[in-house]
């Protein structure tokens, strides 16, 4: 497989809810194997939602969803999870196991996975997500933070090609949004394709290429993170804001906004070094 | 006398051998707003409102008074009428069905008079800015909302120290905007406010105080410019980012010594480089 096909690809997909409330409203968007993607919105405008449509938790009630070049009202849940791993909003809604590296095996072998990958994907989830510590407590004495990367190395050791995150850093310091951050991007450079729904506006910046905004079930952003951050209107309305550094560079009349500390530094540095020459001559 | 005094506190859980406090002294004037990071944090905020130790079980040494209370000698039902808790999820607080409810059952813990109650409520949904949900049903409300109602609960208490632990952790940024436009009147209208709370650009401008734990024992106690000057290296907290492209480009860049903490210091600051 190429790196441009699209693995995910969703067209005209409406979904209302059995109480009739309409959560998702004619979504048009194609995402390609070793995407980056992340996805930004206010709660309650069809996020989750969405990104349940791409492991078949939910079928379309319009429209259509196809992964992998099956669409997704003809696959079954259990088939679609070999592919596109899915780590909850809330880690306790994933917990089966009783100690944490029976809990890290369960999705591996639910799949079918061969018991000597199974144990090297556990211990290397162990190892990224700083689990080590903790490996043969029940998961209900791990801290809320444990838990949420307990839920991500489940998810982790089962490789999957798309991998999916709700609001992974709830209850995570810096050190460890970092590290996650780590996790990602190695996966994602291993051909990986990545889903991230986040409120952490620096965490998308610096590892998102392509980010959308999603209000009122409609995807009304969709661009690399230094486009959408452009549109301060369109974001202002939706009640969001870019990083504190992209709106520095912004004010600071940069031609292309800083995602990231670096970029603005390095960005300054170039300026006072131009003006220092200009000052010279 | 300080409205605060943590002395040489010290604490550890049942069944366990870690000292999750330890030798914990400094204070906390009347007014001030202080944020408090590292390990060990929720648990300073529960010696705080005698949560411990009188409710969770464990080993516990020192002295915290509030308001001249010694939180060890007083009773809890004491202690929480000068110290109002807020958690991290609002659905936790909210008993009843309605914000009204909500609000009075809170009251009505601290034995407050019926005939003081309206006013009082009147006046604390006014501050979250939730006058026109009273009789709104709680489940109907959005995050930022439930979360203002909690605090509006409290508020009705009049605490003259609110606790907060993580209060914008579930919500989305709409809420966390609501909840911190709520605490900066909270502050300018006199409040004590401890928290703990991980959005560094909306905490930077607030806060009098911060106060670092690192296992257990305090760190650091500054006020922000001089906190982020001193933990400069460190890892775990999160900055302001404008803060942090300062001490990337102080040296190189000659930026004198006032460090910028908001995006408007930041624009001022580097717009003359």
């Amino acid at each position: 497989m190429s790196n441009n096909d699209v693995i995910i690809d969703v067209q005209q997909l409406g979904h209302t809810y059995p109480n009739g409330a309409k959560a998702l409203n004619g979504i048009d968007l194609q995402i390609r194997t070793g995407e980056f993607l992340g996805v930004i919105g206010q709660n309650g405008a069809g996020k989750t939602t969405m990104v349940k449509h791409f492991n078949g938790l939910l079928k379309p009630t319009e429209g259509r969803v196809v992964v992998k070049g099956v669409d997704t009202r003809n696959a079954q849940v259990s088939n679609l999870a070999r592919h596109v791993g899915y780590v909850f909003q809330n880690p306790d809604h994933q917990i089966f196991a009783s100690n944490v590296r029976e809990e890290i095996a369960f999705g591996p072998k639910n799949i079918g996975m061969d018991k000597a990958t199974i144990e090297r994907n556990v211990e290397e989830a162990i190892e990224v997500l700083d689990l080590g510590g903790v490996t043969d407590i029940h998961p209900f004495r791990l801290s809320r933070g444990q838990r949420q990367r307990l839920a991500i190395a489940g998810v982790l050791a089962m490789k999957p090609e798309i991998f999916m995150l709700d609001e992974p850093t709830g209850g995570q310091d810096r050190e460890q949004v970092l590290r996650l951050r780590k996790v990602l991007q190695a996966l994602n450079e291993a051909g990986h394709t990545i889903i991230l729904i986040t409120h952490d506006m620096e965490l998308l910046a610096e590892s998102a290429r392509r980010a959308i905004v999603v209000r009122g079930g409609k995807v009304i952003l969709d661009g690399p993170p230094t486009e959408v951050f452009k549109h301060t209107e369109e974001l202002r309305k939706t009640f969001l804001t870019a990083p504190q550094i992209t709106r520095l560079s912004l004010e600071l009349g940069f031609s292309m906004p800083a995602t990231t500390v670096e970029e603005a530094a390095q960005e300054l540095l170039k300026r006072s070094e131009s003006r220092k020459a200009g000052v010279g001559a | 006398m300080s409205l605060i005094e943590l002395e040489n506190v010290s604490f550890r859980y049942s069944g366990t051998s870690r000292m999750i406090l330890e030798d914990v002294s400094f204070s906390i004037e009347e007014g001030e707003f202080v944020a408090v990071f590292g390990e060990g944090k929720s648990t300073l905020l529960m010696c705080l409102c005698g949560a411990i130790p009188h409710l969770l079980p464990g080993k516990f040494s020192g002295h915290v008074r509030v308001d001249g209370m010694d939180t060890e000698t007083h009773k809890i039902a004491e202690i929480s009428r000068k110290v109002g808790v807020v958690l991290q999820d609002p659905e936790n607080q909210l008993f009843n069905l309605t914000v009204e409810g909500d609000v009075v059952f809170g009251m009505e813990n601290l034995q407050v008079p019926p005939e003081d109650m309206e006013a009082r409520m009147v006046d604390a949904l006014q501050t979250v800015r939730m006058s026109d949900f009273r009789r709104r049903m709680s489940h109907e409300l959005s995050g930022g909302q439930k979360q203002r109602a909690a605090i509006a609960s409290v508020l009705a208490m009049e605490s003259k120290i609110l606790v907060m632990d993580e209060p914008t952790r579930e919500l989305d940024p709409m809420g966390t905007e609501e909840v911190f436009e709520v605490l900066g009147r909270l502050k300018q209208q006199g409040k004590t406010i401890v928290i703990v709370e991980n959005d560094p650009e909306h905490l930077a401008p607030l806060a009098d105080k911060m106060v670092l734990l690192r296992d257990g024992h305090l760190e650091l106690v500054a006020e922000p410019r001089e906190f982020y000057r001193r933990i400069k290296d460190d890892k775990r907290i999160r900055f302001p980012q404008v803060t942090q492209l300062y001490f990337q480009l102080e040296e190189k860049m000659g930026l004198g010594s006032k460090v910028p903490l908001t995006l408007e210091e930041g624009v001022e600051l580097f717009s003359r480089v």
